[in-house]
């Protein structure tokens, strides 16, 4: 086990620490250089590989506390309600990059900011959600309590990631599909060469590497929390 | 449509969260080690003292 650790660190983590700074910068430097610049959007068209990555991490680190949560109920141990956490704050900071990235993309193509379109108003419901998970938790006490709390609130939270993904196939919208054909309305749509394929496909497979070793380190603080916690509680005679 | 500026913003947001989020990992598990030593010294000194007065009513 000794040998498998490096500085209190699994070796695991220090790799996918190396990976995710590689393939960052592979994936920046095809966007910059590799894919071609898009005719009629322009430059502003290279913010997609990015902003489609991240609402894909985003997205998929909200089911895995649902999942966490699941698994917390059936069979309650600390570790999962740490890994819901760290889950919720890494899709977070990623559903974040990609609401505000879409504004920025949106601005010249739209010419709006923002407009009460269903894609963009589930996926700032999905954050909003989850970001209230994690200012309730902290109005729970008791780290049970807190733990089933979280959990259940996770699984019904992630119910605005189908409703997210799904609102531009089902309602009428302005925002292009990616996957599968849009509303005809869509402004903002284009047609992939060869190159934007492979440079989405690398940008999401960097963000899903860098998403994932954020994740097993948010973890990692989450359990020294708990380490802290429990000596507080000591110290404190409780 | 000259659009450069947009897309520059675009990464500059990216760059600047994943930025300041790594940062406030780094600063929370820094502190988190501090208050770590703190307490398991105090445990330690806690533990000693218990043993002391134990040794002393025997």
């Amino acid at each position: 086990m000794a040998k498998r650790v490096v500085q209190g660190r699994p070796r695991l983590l220090s790799v996918l620490n190396v990976a995710s700074v590689l393939l960052m910068v592979a994936a920046t430097l095809m966007v910059f250089l590799y894919a071609p610049r898009e005719r009629v959007m322009g430059e502003v068209q290279r913010v997609f590989y990015y902003h489609v990555s991240a609402g894909w991490v985003g997205m998929a680190a909200f089911v895995a506390a649902a999942v966490a949560g699941i698994v917390y109920l059936v069979r309650p141990a600390r570790k999962w309600d740490v890994l819901a956490v760290a889950a919720v704050e890494i899709g977070l900071v990623f559903s974040l990059i990609n609401i505000v990235t879409g504004s920025i993309w949106a601005y010249p193509t739209w010419n709006t900011w923002w407009t009460w379109d269903p894609r963009l108003v589930t996926a700032t419901v999905m954050e909003l959600t989850f970001l209230a998970y994690l200012l309730l938790r902290q109005s729970v006490e008791d780290p049970e309590r807190r733990a089933r709390f979280g959990a259940i609130y996770a699984i019904l939270g992630s119910l605005t990631v189908p409703l997210t993904y799904m609102s531009i196939r089902i309602w009428r919208t302005i925002h292009p599909v990616v996957i599968g054909s849009g509303d005809p309305g869509a402004q903002g749509t284009f047609a992939f060469t060869s190159p934007m394929v492979y440079t989405l496909l690398v940008s999401l497979l960097a963000f899903t590497v860098l998403g994932a070793t954020l994740l097993w380190h948010r973890v990692l603080l989450g359990k020294l929390a708990d380490k802290v916690e429990q000596l507080r509680l000591k110290a404190l005679g409780l | 449509m000259e659009t450069t500026n947009y897309m520059i913003l675009g990464y500059a947001v990216i760059f600047v969260v994943l930025a300041l989020y790594l940062v406030s990992l780094a600063v929370r598990r820094r502190n988190l080690q501090r208050d770590l030593g703190m307490l398991t010294q105090l445990d330690k000194k806690t533990n000693r003292i218990r043993a002391k007065s134990k040794k002393r009513r025997r």
